[in-house]
């Protein structure tokens, strides 16, 4: 059987033995079809399984900690939607918010009940401490994201924090409990987890520069979203242009009817001549170059190398 | 990762690309930035696609996590 097959093998016998309603199972099932969109089917269990494998890891142990993984990222996308009013086009953001709530909670414990059936109890301990401070992380991450959002300006050290909680805390996450499964030491767990950091890193900042000027879809810049272009162009543009990004900002945030073709055209022309795409490159291919150097340093076999350097690209 | 002195070069050097051949040595020689930042930065300058009044950069992978 592949990946996939042995993945969604295992959801069902979770959702089987979890007593849940035929509904409930149905659509949570068809939530997780819908939410491979950038990452291929089953993103994170693969990411998880990945790097369990790569580092020697049994694959039965690695599932259960990969179909965790899966149904908590799962969790905390609808619940990241809910609050952003984000990608109205997903399944959870058709329901009443109150339903949204309820199934991503629901999905939540799911992800528990999946990880306690590790049969090693050293790797259910150090997993359960992984997903805590994960969640942890991220709702934090997000809090600062709104935080920042009501401000006029922030630092790029400021994004960068935020980001590497509500984004790397995911992807690094994924990467160490695969690591834990797969009974690497200490430095190799932490060196895992420092490549899952950079493979959100590098996501976080395509994706914030891919929905930028994405108005009729994306509403980042419609919200005022504090995202990689916008931090950049507000740090450095001179007073003059900073307020014209403000006023644009200001306009889109009233909505679109307001934000016409020469608005547009102004934005473009900012992100263009100002270097955003140089900056959002640049920042890209430093992480890019320190997950291909942690790869290249680890103790593993070349093919493992391999399968990790193409999640890089 | 000093994300703010990048964030000036590279708005420098997006103002004026012809500067890139004279600007990165000497920052080089000055050690004031490390050769991964100025590795990245000449990387990125060096890249066609970025050159000309594109919105188009490439950014792998094309399956990532957010």
């Amino acid at each position: 059987m592949d990946m996939d097959g042995s993945i969604t093998k295992e959801i069902e016998s979770l959702l089987t033995e979890s007593g849940l309603s035929e509904g409930v199972v149905s659509i949570i099932n068809g939530w997780l079809d819908s939410s491979f969109g950038s990452k291929g089917r089953y993103g994170w269990a693969q990411l998880t399984l990945i790097t369990c494998d790569s580092t020697g890891g049994v694959p039965e142990e690695g599932l259960r900690g990969a179909v965790a993984m899966e149904l908590y990222a799962l969790a905390a996308d609808i619940l990241d939607d809910i609050q952003d009013q984000d990608n109205n086009d997903l399944p959870w953001r058709k329901v009443p918010p109150a339903q949204g709530i309820n199934l991503a909670t629901c999905i939540l414990v799911l992800s528990y009940k999946a990880l306690s059936g590790l049969s090693n109890p050293r790797h259910f301990e150090e997993a359960s401490k992984v997903f805590n401070q994960m969640g942890l992380q991220v709702c934090d991450g997000q809090f600062q994201e709104f935080l920042n959002d009501s401000k006029d300006r922030i630092t790029l050290e400021e994004y960068f924090k935020v980001i590497n909680k509500k984004s790397c805390g995911l992807t690094a996450g994924a990467c160490k409990i695969g690591a834990i499964l797969g009974e690497a030491d200490q430095t190799l767990v932490d060196r895992l987890e420092e490549f899952g950091m950079c493979l959100g890193m590098m996501g976080q900042i395509k994706n914030d520069l891919d929905d930028f000027l994405n108005l009729e879809t994306k509403s980042d810049f419609i919200k005022g979203r504090k995202t990689l272009p916008f931090v950049y162009l507000l740090n450095v543009l001179d007073e003059i242009e900073a307020e014209e990004l403000k006023y644009l900002s200001t306009l889109a945030i009233k909505g679109l009817t307001n934000f016409g073709t020469n608005e547009k055209g102004q934005l473009r022309e900012l992100v263009i001549n100002e270097g955003t795409i140089h900056y959002c490159s640049v920042i890209h291919e430093m992480y890019m170059q320190r997950a291909l150097e942690i790869v290249n340093r680890i103790p593993i076999s070349e093919k493992s190398k391999e399968k990790l350097i193409q999640l890089v690209g | 990762m000093n994300f703010d002195n990048i964030a000036e070069l590279v708005h420098e050097l997006a103002k004026n690309p012809n500067h890139s051949s004279v600007k990165l040595p000497q920052l080089k020689a000055n050690r004031e930035m490390t050769n991964r930042e100025l590795n990245a930065i000449a990387k990125v300058f060096s890249q066609e696609k970025l050159s000309g009044n594109s919105l188009e950069a490439i950014m792998k992978p094309t399956l990532y996590w957010v």
